[in-house]
Parts: C-alpha cells; structure tokens; sequence
C-alpha cells in the first residue's frame, strides 16, 4: 500500500505537461476581459480564476518601502522575528501575523515616525501657520495616505486618522499629532499587508480586472520589491494600468531601471536557495579551505552571475544554464582553480569543467552532504527546481544509513541501496542517476576527475521526464539537455509565476502560466521576457471576488 | 480552584495589606482571597528519543527512571511518566511530510490533510494558544514562545522552530529566540519606560500616542476584515486580537513591581552553536523571572531546533544530529542517549530553578505544570508512536504524580485534554476530534 503511495507521489508528472497542446501567445483569452467576468478560450483550459490571498511585505520590501517612503535607511525590519519568504511560493501562506510581530511592527512604525518629523518640512504638503492645523492635518492624510496605503483613502479612514490626530492633539502640539497619525499609517494593515481590494461593486465569486492602484503595487513589489514611484501612482490615477499594453510599458521601463537589479536577483536567490548555505557547515578536516568567507562567496558568485545573465547579457535561459563566464574572488578562483582574482570580476571559466548555474559552487555545496556528495541531493534540486517534479520525502521509519564506504567505493557503489530496495527506487530512480552526473564536484564544489584513486564515473540518466529522458554524461551534458527541455521551460514560467503570486499555482491560473510560457517561447527563451509575460497574464491583473465589497 | 499562595493568605489578612499590596500593587485592591497564578510550561525536545534507554523499569508507583532521563531524579515524586502513547494526528495524514506532520501535530493533537507549503502548518491551535487566554488572569501576555535557535526547517529565512500553531491554525508562531528579544517582549515592550516624575509625564504621552494610534489601526483592521474572504480574514482577526491585547496591556498602568526585573541578557553569539547551552539557560532565567512577575502563565519552551541539525558541539558532537538519527556520519547509539539525556539535564534546569524561587507561600514549580514532549517516539526511525511524554506537577490536586504510566497506542489527544483540564478548562476534545476519548481517568488524582 505504502510502496504504491510512493510510486504515484514519485511517478506522477507534473499534470499540465503532458499532451497537451501548444498554445499561441494570446491563448488564454488574456486581454478580452470586462469588468465581471471572462470567457475561456476555446481550448480545454479552465477559466482563469485568480486567487489573491493577502500578502505581508517581506523583511525586504518593507525595509525598500519605508525608504522609498520616509527616505529611512535604518532597515528595521531586519530585527523582525521572521520573514515571510520575500515572495516566492510559500509566502502568501505566511501572512498571518503572530502577537509578537504585530508588536514589532507597532515598535519600528514608533520609531520611524518619531525620526520622520524631525524633519517636518519634508513630510507636510502644507504649513499649518499658513492654513490651520486640521486643514492641514487633513490634507497631509491625504496625500501621504495614498502613498502609505499605497491608493487614496476612503473618507472613513481619513476620519480615522483625523481622529487619531485629534486625540493626540489634546497631549502634545500639532508635530505630535501628526505623529500619532503616521505612526497608525505604518502600523495599518493596509500599509504592512498588500492587499488586492476589488473594485466596488464586483459580485462575490465573480472575476474581476484589478484596479490601477493595485497593479501598480503587484508591478511594483514584484519588480522593484518596494512601493509605486511617482510615475506608476500617476498611472494608477489615470486609470492607466488595466490594458495588458499599457502594463508591459511600464514593466519595461521598470526592468530597465537599476531597483529592478537587487530585486529580480532576489529571485534567483530564493529559487536557488542560497539561504541554505547560511546554515551549512562541512567537516572540517575533509574540508579545511571551507570557511564562513568562502560560503559568503559562493553566494555572492550566483547573485552577481544571475544579475549579469539578467541585465548585461541576454537574459537567456541557455545563458543562465551554460555560460562559461561567471564571477570569482580571490578565494573562489582558489576553488575552481584559476589565476588569483582581488575582487570579484567576470572571468572565463575552464570550458570542460563549469558552465552555468548548475557548476557553481553555491550549489554544489549546499546540495552535497557535510562530508560527502549526494546525488540524491543534487538529483532532488534539479527536479524540483529546474524540472519542477518534486519528489516527496523519505517516509518514516527508514534508515537513512548507507553501507560504511568501503576503500575506493564510489558514491554510485554506496547509493545502489537505493535502488535495490523496491520502496526507496520508486522516488530514488528520479533523482540519483540525474546526481551521479555531478560526482566531478566535491562536497564543496571543487573539480576533481577522481575520487578515493578511482576515475571518476560521471554518466548519469534522466528518466520521468516530458521530454529529456534519456543518458548524459557529467553537468555540462546535463545543462544542455535542460536547456532544451520544454519541461524546463514550463517550469520556469511556474516558477516565475510562483515568485509573482506568493503561491503556488492552482487549477484557475494554468491559463496565465501558458500564456507566460508562450511569449517566453516565443522570445527565444528569453527571462526578461517571461517576466514581463508574467506580468500580463490575467493572474497578475485578474482576480476572483471572495466578498463582495 | 484550590488557594495556595501566601499572598492569597495576605491579601486575606487586614493588617497586613500593605504588604499585598505592594506584591500586586493595581490588581489585588480588594481584600478577598486570591488564588496564586496556576502557569503552564511546555518544554519542547524537538527530536525523537530512544525508546529502550528512555523507559523507566518498574511498576506504577516503584519505578526506576533510566539514565537517560536520570536528572529529573530529585522530581520523582512529581513526575507522570507516560509510555506509549501515540501522535496519530500526526500519522493520520502522513503524506511523506513526517516533520511537518510531527512538529505541527505534537501540541495541537491535529493535522492538515495534505503535504502543504510551509510545512509548519496546523489547522488548528496549539494546547497553549487555547489555554494562554484561559489562563492569563491580570497578567500582561497571555503567552510567550521561546527557542534558542536556528533550523533548516524554517520559515524561509534561518530561523528556528517551537511547537506553537495560533487560534485557528495556521503557520507556526516563531518562537524569540534571542534572549534579549525574549526579555523585551516580556519586561519592556509596549509598557516599557521608567518611573521618575520626567519619566511618568513622557510615558503618558507616549500612552496618548499608542492609544490613539492602535484605535485607528483597529479601525482599519475591522474594516479591511470584512472585505476579505474567509481564509484571510482570520489571519487579518489574529492581527486585530493582537492589537486588543497591545490596547489592554497599555491600559495596565502600574508596573509589576512584586519581583526583580533582570537586566537584560547580552545575546550569545547566535552563529556559533557552542553557545545554544548559554542561551537556553538565558531562556530559562527569563521564564523563571517572567512567572515570578506574573507578566505570563504560559510560556511554551525549544531549547534547540528540530534535530540539532548544525550539531551540538559542546556535547562534542559537530556533525549534525539529525542525520546521525538517520545513520549518517556516526553511530545514533552513543550520540543518541547523550544529546537526548542534555535535554532531559535541561528540563531538570528548568525544574530547579523554579523551585529555588519563592512564590507565595510555597515555590513557582509548585504553582506550575510542566508538560515535556518530544517530537518523535523513536529518533532513528522517525515514527509517532511510543511519545516519551513527561507531565510534572499536580495542578493544584488535579493529577497524581509520582507514577509511570504504560499506554497503548493510544491517541495522545488526551494528554492534552487532561492537561487543558488540569488548567481548570473543562473540555472533552482537542485538536481532532475523532483522537479524543476526554480526560484520562488514570493521570487524575
């Protein structure tokens, strides 16, 4: 019973892939949606039914958000107890806020704003000696309010806040009261959540075109991880972010500016989970060289490589996958073996031994063991990740201990056990032989083409899969091969959709996620293309209505 | 309820009011009997155990406590050693995410019915959510949860894991797990400030400013609530439950004065895991100070992540401990009985520093339950059956320690029904309902 659980959990693909046929960019019936509902396309595909859970700023976007706002560089929000996953999959899951973070939030909203009107003249559109304190208080509501709440307030907030000025107005002077007043701004929901309103009117259960201010804000933490500009809110308040058109501008011209850097490389951080490399230590006697420094590198190597192939090279997935130049430091270029670099600098690469993500260090190490490799490790990421087929767990009660390694027995040797043992084989067979293709990478990512005195063997197999099945030989084999997988494709589109949404993809986005993928197609697999898809599929710009407002 | 305290007897007492006044100075203005604060701590051991070296030998009430579990020794009397109940909330809906699944059902008796993002996911509270607010009294939290440090199944960002899920269900609450956070929370935070003249006038109004600013945040939550479906609008309830608890602990005016406030504790370096000892002892002292103040009853305690995982060095063991569980790096049979004895030297930490300190007329660990449970039965094997589960306390004469007590397979709801009970909450079901059978006869007294 268990053994056929496995075999599902482990053989299933992923559901939309297969036999399915291709659609044309305009596939989804994007773009010809009213005001209540829209018409699926023609095709098999279910109406687009975009969810919007509530999303909590992340430890970033909020830091980016109070400077953006306040010009406050003082980043409070990397004391916070947790972070909510800055966007990707799990984050919208993550909004519910615990007590002990809602008075975190409550101590830096103080705190900025008791900074803030030190400086009162940079804050107020209006001088309370020149038009009276409660005129003044009000128009400051207004403006800042729309920033803060990142859309104009309704008149009963703009009461609300009135009133928290007036009451704070009877113990201190008019600073004190505007005070009072955008300290509750930045401990409102609306400033700490990113919330999706539908416009007034809509019908519960019905699909709905977000409003401009709301795009603006989905374009905006999504590209930029911060709030609206000037220029978006000016959109937002001709109603000018509702026409996929005019939306792709503005993604453009926010992929072309520099806050689009830290931001989409944010991405790549979590999709390639570098976190994981915070936490990771090696033995230190197998692994003398690895040190908090060289893990620092690492990470940095795939960030700086990520934002290269993003904005100064072609932003190709083949770029990404197989580019012999990266970026080393002095102790990188130790590790891979190249002549010693001061800082970090774009260097070639050995062409037989690194191309792309997939080689680099960071990866490498926080797949492999503390004292050894592990191809099921290794074989797990590039599922999950690249192929987005996630393999499940061990289940419990099973060892996880290997025969002690005999002299000169390779990691294939010492993984058969895997294999041999039919309820292991079920998920193993998905991910070792695709990890046996990185056994020229040690535990820390450095080249060696033998192991124990034995040559290393570095064929491996791809098997389950849409469209790579098949034998390869050492990484660079494989990246060639994901690199013209249509699977792997798809799974970026999800991924990039994921990263957008805060969550994973459900029945009613499978529309926006084909769409997506057939521009990036289309584009000649270009990243930038696929994100500025992303942004014009309908689950960026659609919603369904839960309550009707 | 059963009246316990010396400063009930003087509260009772007319000449000598002053004095019990000065204890609870704002609370205690009337001269009835007052029953001394009944406090819950759940002390955590995020891993399995080894069942053969955790059992105890012996019968009912002459039994022997293994090596393993030897430091709780001077306790025995107080102790309820439960053998062989099982986490079937937990099994119910495996799906291959047996951490997941263990770590959120252990103390909400429940689980989600798939595998889901993240992991730590319950879909309904955990025992000291439900009692925290029951519990609370005049005192400031209604609980506090703490750790000591980081973990790889984490919220996305390095961070560390407890036991606790909130009203409702939901993602994990992250426990503080630096001590000098954990003494903010619980010494400064919202009511922090001084007492001199100077001080009492800026601390108004500062009061004005919070009260002010909390009523329109309010405001706003109530509103954004209505607008959103029902998944969100309990996570936007929660936000707003908690802004009602900043607006009632700002209402306190006084400032527990009836213990000594300790300064606060300068963090260990939280990147170098040789230092988990000095935090969790860290921790300790400020539960044992927050239980003297009466600024909490119900604290909920990890002192390490889930399975050690980057090591635990000061046991000389670098590698780490959850893989070795797994039969990786080393042999699980002589890392195993001493990384699992240190938590038990821990609790036993735990249990004398609140019985060294007074309270009333008798000690805090006679006015506290401690309830100690594991993550897993058997370490190596990862399984939900055999929870080494430890109670210690009588909750005023509602139990009756000084036994070890053989289970089998049953659901261990009921533990946590019968502790909820103890707590003078009267409830026959927790977590999943079809797991709950109500109180353990056999626990009581």
């Amino acid at each position: 019973m268990l053994l056929v659980l496995l075999a599902d959990a482990c053989t299933g693909r992923i559901g939309p892939i297969g036999g399915r046929s291709p659609l044309g960019a305009n596939g989804s019936g994007s773009g010809s949606v009213g005001a209540e509902t829209m018409t699926p396309d023609a095709g098999a595909l279910p109406e687009s039914r975009p969810i919007a859970p509530l999303r909590r700023l992340s430890r970033a976007q909020y830091n980016n958000t109070v400077q953006d706002l306040l010009g406050n560089t003082s980043k409070p929000a990397d004391k916070f107890l947790s972070d909510t996953l800055g966007a990707f999959s799990g984050s919208a899951a993550l909004a519910r806020v615990s007590p002990i973070e809602v008075d975190e939030y409550r101590a830096a909203a103080e705190q900025l704003a008791s900074d803030a009107v030190q400086n009162l003249d940079a804050l107020l559109p209006c001088q309370p000696a020149a038009m009276g304190d409660e005129p003044c208080a009000r128009q400051f509501i207004a403006d800042f309010g729309l920033r803060v709440y990142r859309r104009p307030l309704g008149s009963d907030e703009s009461d609300s806040l009135l009133q928290t000025f007036r009451d704070a107005r009877t113990e201190g002077d008019f600073v004190f009261g505007i005070q009072a007043v955008l300290t509750a701004m930045l401990e409102s929901p609306y400033f700490l959540y990113r919330v999706d309103l539908p416009p007034a009117g809509a019908a519960a259960g019905a699909v709905v075109l977000l409003d401009s201010y709301a795009v603006a804000s989905r374009l905006s933490y999504f590209l930029w991880n911060s709030m609206p500009d000037a220029e978006l809110f000016t959109k937002a308040q001709a109603g000018k972010l509702t026409e996929p058109s005019d939306v792709e501008a503005e993604a453009r011209r926010m992929l072309a500016d520099a806050r689009a850097r830290p931001a989409i490389t944010d991405f790549f951080g979590q999709w390639l989970l570098l976190a994981g490399l915070d936490n990771m230590t090696k033995d230190p006697t197998l692994f003398p060289d690895y040190s908090d420094a060289l893990r620092l590198s690492m990470q940095t190597e795939t960030l700086k490589f990520s934002e290269y192939v993003m904005f100064d090279a072609d932003a190709r997935l083949d770029t990404l996958l197989l580019s012999p130049k990266s970026f080393v430091d002095g102790a990188l270029a130790a590790l891979y073996g190249l002549p010693s670099a001061q800082s970090f600098t774009l260097v070639d690469l050995d062409p037989t031994q690194r191309a792309g993500i997939l080689t680099q260090a960071s990866l490498l190490t926080v797949t492999a063991h503390n004292d050894s490799t592990s191809p099921t490790r290794r074989g797990k990421f590039v599922r999950d990740r690249l192929m987005c087929q996630s393999p499940p767990p061990p289940p419990p009660n099973v060892s996880f201990k290997l025969p002690p390694p005999k002299p000169g027995e390779s990691a294939r040797e010492r993984y058969a056990v895997h294999v041999a043992n039919p309820s292991c084989a079920s998920c193993h067979t998905l991910t070792d032989p695709v990890g046996f293709g990185f056994e020229n990478y040690d535990a820390i990512g450095k080249y060696r083409s033998s192991d124990g005195g034995k040559a290393i063997d570095a064929s491996g197999q791809v098997n389950a899969s849409n469209d790579i099945d098949g034998p390869f030989v050492g990484v660079i084999e494989l990246s060639q091969k994901l690199a013209r997988s249509e699977q792997v494709r798809d799974c970026m589109a999800r991924q990039w959709f994921r990263y957008a949404q805060g969550r994973n993809e459900a029945d009613g986005d499978e529309a926006s996620v084909r769409v997506a993928l057939a521009a990036f197609e289309a584009k000649g697999s270009d990243l930038r293309e696929l994100i500025v898809a992303t942004t014009l599929a309908d689950a960026f710009r659609l919603r369904v209505v839960e309550v009707s407002p | 309820m059963k009246t316990l305290s010396r400063r009930g007897l003087f509260a009772g007492c007319g000449a000598l009011s002053v004095l019990a006044s000065v204890f609870h100075p704002a609370r205690r203005a009337s001269a009835n009997m007052v029953t001394s604060p009944r406090r819950l701590l759940i002390f955590g051991q995020l891993q399995g155990a080894m069942h053969d070296n955790w059992v105890p030998t012996g019968s009912e009430t002459s039994f022997s406590l293994s090596p393993m579990t030897s430091a709780l020794e001077p306790w025995k009397s107080r102790l309820l050693v439960l053998e062989g109940l099982a986490n079937k909330a937990g099994l119910k809906n495996l799906k291959g995410d047996t951490h997941g699944k263990a770590l959120s059902g252990i103390l909400t008796g429940d689980s989600v019915p798939e595998r889901i993002e993240p992991i730590l996911t319950a879909p309904s509270e955990s025992l000291d959510q439900f009692l925290g607010p029951k519990i609370q009294g005049p005192s400031r939290l209604s609980s506090i949860e703490l750790s000591t440090s980081y973990s790889y199944y984490n919220l996305g960002n390095g961070k560390n894991n407890c036991l606790s899920y909130p009203v409702g269900g939901g993602t994990m609450l992250p426990p503080i797990d630096m001590p000098s956070a954990a003494f903010d929370r619980l010494f400064s935070g919202v009511t922090g400030g001084g007492t001199s003249v100077a001080d009492l006038a800026a601390a108004q109004r500062l009061r004005v400013l919070r009260q002010s600013t909390l009523d329109s945040v309010a405001r706003d939550l109530t509103s954004l609530t209505k607008r959103l479906g029902a998944s969100d609008a309990i996570k936007v309830q929660g936000h707003l439950d908690a802004i009602r608890d900043l607006e009632k602990q700002i209402a306190v005016t006084t400032p527990p004065v009836n213990c000594t406030a300790p300064g606060r504790p300068v963090d260990p370096d939280a990147k170098n895991r040789g230092t988990i000892p000095d935090a969790a002892k860290l921790q300790m002292e400020l539960i044992v100070q927050g239980f003297a103040c009466d600024i909490t009853r119900m604290v909920t305690f990890c002192p390490t992540d889930s399975g050690m995982t980057s090591g635990a060095p000061w046991l000389g063991e670098p590698q780490d401990v959850h893989l070795i569980s797994h039969g990786k790096y080393g042999d699980w049979s002589v890392t195993g009985p001493k990384v699992i004895k240190w938590g038990y030297e821990q609790l036993a930490y735990m249990l004398r520093r609140l019985g060294e300190t007074p309270d009333g007329d008798a000690t805090l660990l006679d006015h506290t339950l401690v309830l100690s449970l594991h993550e897993f039965g058997e370490s190596a094997t990862h399984d939900f059956v055999n929870l080494p589960i430890v109670i210690i306390g009588d909750a005023g004469g509602y139990l009756r320690p000084g036994r070890f007590l053989k289970f089998s397979g049953n659901p261990h709801n009921d533990v946590l029904v019968t502790v909820a009970n103890a707590m003078g909450a009267p409830i026959t079901k927790f977590g999943d309902p079809a797991l709950c059978q109500g109180p353990i006869a056999a626990l009581r007294a």
